[in-house]
């Protein structure tokens, strides 16, 4: 064979691949038709579900024993928190530090599961009376449902959301639901973030009702069968919720430092919540994309990519933030503004997949 | 032998002609690639400061990402083209000057820019009856921001959709597309116009900026409803007017004044008439509402008896 045709022979196949490659990038002119018969099995979504719920319940139970010790260790000095901080100070302390512990385990194992719970209209109202719903004095409209009795024969009506309540409680960002005793932790005399001797009857209060509310969760998963629009309807209300969490985020301890008056959210960083939230929410997709294939293969990938993105965005800045930076709050601002922009896009296109399918999201 | 390797050339030819030289470069959707660059912005303004290196070679990045989508918009809408170009090299300056308000005015104008070239590329393509190409572009788009009660409507993807599925006239999806597209991006203007007061107030020097030069480019999608409504020369009145309002939020300067023109101009201006399923949806909820009001009348009629 000649060099010419030699390399002729090398040559043509390979332009021939690159030619058969680019073509199968383009778009068919017609796009696949959305019918009746693409099936998806939503089973994923409520395994997951009850995976969580399982573990809530366990976590709640581990929070509800470790403030019951600490309510008997008050109740054995007949409810006088000074006697206690003078004769059992380090059981006190290590009866919260247990608490504490629990409610850290608790929170996260919450978010992962909130993009669903309160996404579904048929779970919504436990996302607000665990984790969202405000106190009746602070905005009556999105209050919780419950009032909290306390043991000692006191009620709160609508104290605010169940781990809000049980985190103030913990941490003393909530004046009410401390004793009034100073209590220096480190004995540097100054009081600090956290150094608080809870109101017993108060943290009671809230583990029991905490720990039976996740019971409760649990038991209306097992008997909830997720439609294709609980679906749709949980990823288009819950993405794009993004700015609600970046403007906590610049007002709890993180951004705003000591100068934070935010009650909830002081603990674990929003940054953190997100993650979880969105982990959830992926989980979801996950589960109906071979429908919104069906309308539009590069779409479908699009909204997996901007789930990822999202999630990827917000882990970056929350290792900064572990690694010690702290963001201003304009910077927050920002950020915030950006997550929401990214949520929307991936909102807007869900909505317009649901929009072609006849899912129905419901308002 | 010679026919054989006329024949081989000839075969070349004909493969590297019929390979579609954008799908050669560009591997992304029209919608990923305006997103990357759009998101990139975002980052090269948070790094700009501590980190101008790795914001320059992140701005060069998105500019040449930019080119693979430069000569569709400039096909159909060469000002927005044009405005984007304008707002890289703005953009180039702010982050030499490492001015964070100045980058963040650039970067509106460059999705704003984006965002009208797409609007332009989706209708004209629907014009030319290429369905097709107007489903890949409706991906460069925003919405309006989903809320407890609102969610993004899904009319320009649905009839474009049955476009390209042939199951509707390409034209017939022309007003649709218009009607989604103008009702957001004044929905969005006016969220900027919101947002641009709150900032304001917390004195954010950047996001004010920003706000201002957003709510400029939203109104330059709507421009011309503006004009076919109201004529040039109030459109060029208003245009002005917004020229304004983004100079003094960049010199933080008071905002009232500018402020108060900008939302005198938009005063009953409304870009795109309701198409019917949008009409039909208001007026369910508006129903929903009266009947909630007068639900709750009821109740505290009885309470108080």
């Amino acid at each position: 064979m000649t060099r010419p045709l030699r390399l002729l022979v090398i040559v043509v196949p390979i332009l021939c691949l690159c030619a058969l490659a680019a073509c199968s990038q383009t778009p068919s002119a017609l796009p696949p038709s959305p019918t009746a018969a693409t099936t998806i099995d939503l089973g994923g979504i409520k395994e997951y579900l009850l995976g969580q719920t399982r573990a809530l319940t366990t976590a709640t139970a581990e929070l509800q024993t470790s403030s019951d010790r600490y309510y008997e260790l008050v109740k054995e000095t007949n409810f006088d928190y000074n006697i206690l901080w003078t004769t059992r100070r380090q059981d006190a302390i290590a009866a919260i530090e247990a608490a504490r512990a629990a409610w850290i385990k608790a929170s996260p194992i919450y978010e992962k599961m909130e993009g669903i719970v309160a996404g579904t209209p048929s779970l919504s109202q436990f996302d607000v009376d665990l984790d969202a719903g405000t106190s009746g004095a602070e905005d009556p409209d999105n209050a919780v449902s419950f009032d909290l009795s306390l043991p000692d024969g006191r009620t709160f009506p609508k104290p605010g959301n169940l781990f809000g309540v049980t985190e103030s409680t913990l941490w003393g960002t909530e004046p009410a639901f401390a004793s009034g005793v100073a209590a220096d932790w480190n004995g540097n005399g100054a009081i600090e973030f956290g150094e608080t001797l809870p109101d017993a009857n108060m943290l009671k209060a809230g583990a029991d009702m905490l720990a039976q509310m996740a019971n409760d969760l649990h038991t209306t998963a097992e008997a909830w069968m997720p439609t294709e629009s609980d679906a749709f309807t949980a990823l288009v209300v819950m993405v794009p919720t993004m700015s609600e969490y970046f403007a906590s985020w610049r007002d709890s301890r993180f951004v705003s430092g000591n100068t934070s008056t935010q009650r909830d959210f002081n603990v674990i960083s929003r940054l953190a919540d997100i993650q979880d939230i969105l982990s959830g929410l992926e989980i979801v997709y996950a589960q109906v994309r071979p429908r919104v294939e069906s309308v539009d293969r590069a779409q479908a990938e699009q909204i997996a990519v901007g789930l990822r993105d999202l999630k990827a965005f917000v882990a970056d800045i929350y290792t900064q933030e572990q690694n010690g930076k702290r963001f201003t709050p304009e910077e927050a601002d920002t950020l915030g503004a950006e997550a929401q922009n990214r949520a929307t896009a991936i909102t807007g296109q869900i909505s317009q997949v649901a929009g072609v399918l006849g899912v129905k999201i419901v308002e | 032998m010679r026919s054989c390797l006329s024949c081989i050339f000839t075969l070349i030819l004909a493969l590297v002609l019929l390979a579609p030289p954008v799908a050669l470069t560009q591997s992304l959707a029209p919608g990923q690639i305006a997103e990357q660059i759009r998101a990139t912005l975002v980052q090269v303004q948070l790094q700009m400061h501590d980190n101008p290196a790795e914001a320059r070679a992140l701005l060069a990045g998105v500019r040449d990402s930019y080119t693979s989508l430069a000569p569709t918009i400039a096909l159909y809408a060469s000002a927005a083209d044009a405005r984007a170009r304008t707002g890289f090299i703005d953009a180039e300056r702010a982050l030499i000057a490492d001015d964070a308000p100045a980058f963040a005015v650039a970067r509106a104008r460059i999705w704003t820019a984006l965002l009208a070239g797409g609007y332009a590329v989706v209708l004209g393509s629907l014009h030319n009856g290429d369905a097709s190409t107007a489903q890949q572009w409706l991906t460069v788009r925003e919405f309006r921001h989903a809320t407890r009660f609102t969610r993004p409507n899904a009319d320009a993807s649905r009839a474009v959709y049955n476009a390209t599925m042939q199951t509707m006239p390409t034209a017939d999806t022309i007003p649709a597309v218009q009607a989604d597209l103008l009702d957001t991006y004044q929905a969005r203007l006016n969220e900027a116009l919101q947002i641009l007061s709150v900032v304001d107030q917390q004195d954010f020097a950047a996001r004010r900026a920003e706000a201002a030069a957003l709510a400029e480019g939203y109104f330059a999608i709507l421009a011309p409803a503006y004009a076919e409504q109201r004529g040039n020369a109030a459109t060029d009145a208003a245009r002005a007017a917004f020229v304004r309002l983004r100079e003094a939020a960049l010199a933080g300067a008071d905002l009232a004044a500018p402020l108060a023109t900008v939302e005198q101009t938009l005063r009953g201006f409304r870009a795109a008439p309701l198409s019917p399923a949008e009409q039909k949806r208001r007026t369910g909820r508006c129903y929903a509402s009266c009947n909630l009001c007068r639900l709750s009348t009821n109740v505290v009629y009885a309470m108080v008896r």
